[in-house]
């Protein structure tokens, strides 16, 4: 998959999750994208590494997670950066959407399990409204 | 993707015993955890076969891990009723 050449900066993404499978597998799903990964195991340390909320393009985070779950996680960023894109990552979308009625502007889930192809697209999706990048 | 919409779980009878003696005996975030590391699994699964050569000898071996990765899922939506 090639650089987006609508954007040429590389991406500045946020990857979330307590799984550390997780972790690793959306890392070598990006491997091939122009982005700048930031990993956290907790949104707690998520929030600590966000130093700068608006230099983030995209989260990507679990839903369910001890602590500061996925939305709150997504809320309190966007609050700092209202144009962060989520993609929030679930097993259980109906536990996102208990949490919240619907997904706000700029979000979007992705049921796991997904396929490294599904994650991509849905990024692409979510960052350029197309498949690819 | 989806986006935007709450999905309906599908539903799925399943026998009554089955349901008493398998989801009171579940602590609690099991079926997560076990949806976790299943999909960890099925993504490095469809990873390797994305890269390895249509004639390399190795692919049957991680498609039977695929397989047995994606049936245990089934599995465990059965169990799940959805």
């Amino acid at each position: 998959m090639g650089i987006d050449v609508a954007s040429p900066e590389p991406l500045n993404v946020m990857v979330v999750d307590d799984e550390v499978g997780m972790r690793e597998l959306v890392k070598r799903c990006l491997a091939d994208l122009s982005c700048n990964l930031t990993v956290a195991a907790s949104g707690e340390e998520a929030l600590a590494l966000a130093s700068d909320p608006l230099a983030l393009d995209l989260l990507i985070t679990d839903e369910m997670m001890t602590g500061i779950e996925g939305h709150e996680l997504a809320r309190r960023l966007r609050s700092a950066n209202p144009s962060l894109k989520v993609l929030y990552l679930t097993g259980f979308s109906d536990h996102l959407f208990d949490a919240k009625n619907q997904l706000w502007d700029l979000e979007a889930f992705l049921d796991k399990p997904f396929s490294p192809e599904g994650l991509r697209q849905a990024v692409a999706l979510l960052v350029v409204g197309r498949l690819t990048l | 993707m989806s986006s935007r919409t709450r999905s309906s779980p599908v539903s799925q009878e399943e026998p009554e015993a089955l349901v008493s003696s398998n989801r009171q005996d579940v602590p609690p975030g099991w079926r997560h955890d076990m949806k976790n590391q299943l999909g960890v699994v099925l993504g490095f699964a469809d990873l390797l076969l994305n890269e390895l050569e249509p004639d390399d000898p190795r692919r049957a071996d991680i498609q039977e891990i695929h397989r047995a990765a994606a049936r245990a899922r089934e599995l465990l939506l059965e169990l799940d009723g959805d």
